[in-house]
C-alpha cells in the first residue's frame, strides 16, 4: 500500500492541489524565462520583472511541492537501517523521522512569519512588491508540512505505516 | 564540542532515515541553538539559498529530461545507435554506453538514463544471450557518463555549493572530456567482455538506415547544441539557456516527433516539480548548514588534519578521493555535493587544484557511488528493470568499475583531462 493511499481524501485532494499548482508554476516560470529571451533578441526591450517574477514563483512552487513530499513520502534519505531494522525499531525509527519534520515544520513557520514581518516595508525593487512575499511560502509550507507529518504519525501509530 | 553538535546530529538523524533535507536542516539549527545563535539565521541562510537566481536552471534541466523521458526521445537515440555500433562483437553493450552517452548529453540524469535505457536495452541484451546481470552492470555504468556530459544540473549544484565563483559554462565543457573517456573506456572494456564471453554481434542494416535513424535522432540530440552553443555563445545565460531547452523539447515531441500527449506533459511536469522540490529543499538546507561549516571553521580544520597526515598533495589528493567515494556508496549525488563542497572545495583550492577540475573529480567520484551497493541508487534501478539481484550484479560490474579508477585518476592527476576545453573555449 502507499503512501498516498493511507491518507485521508482531504489530505489527498490537498496534496494533489499543491502538486498541480506547483507545476503550472514550473511551466509559467519557464515561459516568463523564454519570454524573456525573446523580447530581449526579438523585441529588444528586456523586461526588468522577467527574473524576479520567475524566481518567486519558484520559491513559492518549491515549498508547495516540498510540503506535498512530507505526505507522500518522496524526499530522498538513508534508508539503510530503517529496511533492515526490526518492527518495533522501524516503528519507533518512523515516529521519530516524522516528530522532526513536524518540529521542523512548525519551527519553519514561526520563522517565516518573524522574516515576513521583518522584510514588510522592504521591497522588491523590480516586482515592487515587498520582500516578505518570498518568505510566506516558508510559512505556509511550514504549517502543511507540520499537518502532514502529525498525520503520518497518526497513521504509523494506527497502522504501523510505510 | 560545537562540531559533535552538528555532526552527531546530522550522523543520528541520517542513519534514523530522516530525508537528508531535514537532517540538515535540523542539525545546523541544533549546531545554532547550542552556540546561542537565534534560530531565525538558520531559516534567513535557507531561504537566501534558494533566491538564486542560477538555481532556476536546476528545474528546468530536470523538466527537460522528464519531457524526453516521456516523448520516447530515447527509443530513437537507442535506435540510431544500434544503426551505429551493433554490428561489432557485444554491439548491444556499446549500444547501451552510446545510447547513455547522448542521452546524458540531453537529459544529464543517470537515474532518468538507466530507467530509459534499461527498460529498452536489457531486455534485447537479455534475448541476445548477454548474461542478465552483465547488461545491467553495462546499462548502469553507462548511465553515469551523463553526469559529465553537459548539460548535467549536478554540475550547477556544485557551482552554486562552491559559492557562484565557478562558471557554469566551464564546468559543463570540463565535463566533456572526462565523460567521452569514460563512455569510450565503458566501450572497450564491453567489447573485450564480450569477446572472452563469446558474445555475438548483431546485424549492420545498411548506410541508409544509419542516416534514417540519424535524421531521426538529430531534432532530440539538437537540443544538447541549443544549450552548449547558447551558453558558450554568451546568446543564454544557462539558465535561460535550460528554459529554451523545455520549450524546445515540447515543440520537438509535438510537433515532429507526435509523441507526446496532454496526460504526458502532466507527468513529466509532476515529476519535475517532485525531483526538484526535493532537490532544491536539500540545497536550501544545506545553505543553512554550509553556513554553520563556515561559523565552526571546519574546512580549516579538515585541512590541518590532512596536512598533518602529508604534505604531500598527490598523497592528499588520493585521501580525498578514497573519501568521496566510500561517501558515495552511503548517500546520493545531490545532497553529497552540497554537504562536501564546502569542506573539501578550500582544501583542494588550498592545495592548488582548481575549482573546476575539483568539481569534475567530485562528480566522478560520487558517480560512481551512484552504482555502487549499498546506496547505489542508479545499480539499484538497472538491477530493478533487469530483475537481477545486487549481489549477483556486482560479481559482473567490477571490470567496469576499473574504468572508472583509470579516469578517475586522469581527472585527479592530470588537471588538463578536465581543464583543457574550458582553457581553449571558455
Amino acid at each position: 500500500m502507499t503512501v498516498t493511499s493511507q491518507l485521508p481524501p482531504v489530505t489527498n485532494r490537498i496534496v494533489e492541489w499543491s502538486l498541480k499548482v506547483a507545476a503550472a508554476s514550473l511551466v509559467l516560470m519557464t515561459l516568463i524565462t523564454g519570454w524573456q529571451v525573446f523580447a530581449r533578441y526579438i523585441l529588444n526591450n528586456s523586461p526588468t520583472w522577467s527574473e524576479a517574477l520567475a524566481l518567486l514563483l519558484m520559491l513559492y512552487y518549491i515549498q508547495l511541492a516540498a510540503a506535498a513530499g512530507v505526505a507522500q513520502g518522496f524526499h530522498i534519505g538513508m534508508t539503510l537501517l530503517l529496511d533492515s531494522a526490526p518492527e518495533p525499531l522501524r516503528r519507533f525509527l518512523l515516529l521519530f523521522g516524522q516528530s522532526m519534520i513536524f518540529g521542523v515544520g512548525i519551527t519553519m513557520a514561526v520563522n517565516g512569519v518573524f522574516l515576513a514581518n521583518f522584510t514588510a516595508e522592504h521591497v522588491i525593487p523590480s516586482l515592487g512588491v515587498s520582500r516578505a512575499f518570498a518568505y510566506w511560502p516558508f510559512v505556509g509550507a511550514g504549517v502543511l508540512m507540520a499537518l502532514f507529518a502529525l498525520e503520518r504519525i497518526y497513521l504509523i501509530l494506527r497502522k504501523g505505516g510505510n | 564540542m560545537e562540531l559533535l553538535v552538528l555532526f552527531g546530529t546530522l550522523l543520528g538523524l541520517l542513519l534514523a532515515g530522516v530525508p537528508v533535507a531535514f537532517c540538515l536542516l535540523i542539525s545546523a539549527l541544533a549546531c545554532m541553538f547550542y552556540m546561542d545563535i537565534p534560530l531565525v539565521v538558520g531559516f534567513q541562510r535557507m531561504a537566501a539559498g534558494m533566491n538564486v537566481f542560477a538555481l532556476m536552471a536546476i528545474p528546468f534541466f530536470i523538466f527537460a529530461g522528464e519531457l524526453m523521458n516521456q516523448s520516447g526521445i530515447a527509443e530513437r537515440l537507442v535506435k540510431f545507435a544500434q544503426s551505429l555500433f551493433a554490428r561489432v562483437r557485444g554491439g548491444l553493450g556499446l549500444v547501451s554506453v552510446g545510447s547513455s552517452m547522448m542521452f546524458g548529453a540531453i537529459s544529464g540524469s543517470a537515474v532518468a538514463s538507466v530507467s530509459a535505457m534499461g527498460s529498452a536495452l536489457v531486455p534485447l541484451m537479455k534475448k541476445e544471450n548477454y548474461e542478465p546481470e552483465f547488461a545491467v552492470s553495462v546499462t548502469a555504468t553507462a548511465a553515469t557518463t551523463g553526469l559529465l556530459i553537459p548539460p548535467s544540473h549536478n554540475m550547477i549544484i556544485y557551482a552554486i555549493a562552491a559559492g557562484g565563483g565557478v562558471s557554469i559554462a566551464h564546468l559543463f565543457l570540463a565535463g566533456i572530456v572526462p565523460g567521452l573517456l569514460l563512455g569510450i573506456g565503458l566501450m572497450v572494456a564491453t567489447y573485450f567482455i564480450s569477446v572472452l564471453k563469446g558474445y555475438a554481434a548483431g546485424r549492420f542494416y545498411g548506410w541508409r538506415q544509419l542516416a534514417r535513424s540519424f535524421v531521426v535522432a538529430l531534432p532530440g540530440l539538437l537540443s544538447a547544441v541549443i544549450i552548449l552553443g547558447g551558453i558558450l555563445s554568451g546568446v543564454f545565460t544557462a539558465t535561460e539557456s535550460s528554459a529554451i531547452a523545455v520549450i524546445y523539447t515540447i515543440i520537438v515531441a509535438t510537433l515532429v516527433y507526435r509523441s507526446l500527449n496532454w496526460d504526458g506533459f502532466i507527468q513529466a511536469s509532476t515529476n519535475a516539480v517532485k525531483t526538484t522540490a526535493m532537490v532544491m529543499m536539500i540545497i536550501g538546507s544545506a545553505s543553512a548548514f554550509g553556513w554553520m561549516l563556515a561559523v565552526t571553521e571546519v574546512p580549516t580544520q579538515l585541512s590541518d588534519a590532512l596536512l598533518s597526515v602529508s604534505s604531500n598533495p598527490l598523497v592528499i589528493l588520493l585521501i580525498v578521493n578514497i573519501v568521496l567515494v566510500l561517501l558515495g556508496t552511503f548517500m546520493d549525488m545531490s545532497p553529497l555535493i552540497v554537504i562536501t563542497t564546502p569542506i573539501f572545495l578550500p582544501v583542494m583550492t588550498g592545495i592548488g587544484m582548481d575549482p573546476v577540475q575539483f568539481g569534475i573529480m567530485l562528480i566522478l567520484n560520487l558517480g560512481l557511488g551512484l552504482v555502487t551497493p549499498p546506496v547505489g541508487s542508479v545499480l539499484f534501478v538497472g538491477c530493478a528493470i533487469g530483475g537481477v539481484r545486487v549481489e549477483d550484479t556486482i560479481k559482473t560490474i567490477w571490470p567496469l568499475y576499473l574504468v572508472f579508477l583509470v579516469v578517475l585518476g586522469l581527472v585527479t592527476y592530470l588537471p588538463q583531462t578536465s581543464l583543457l576545453l574550458p582553457a581553449l573555449f571558455g
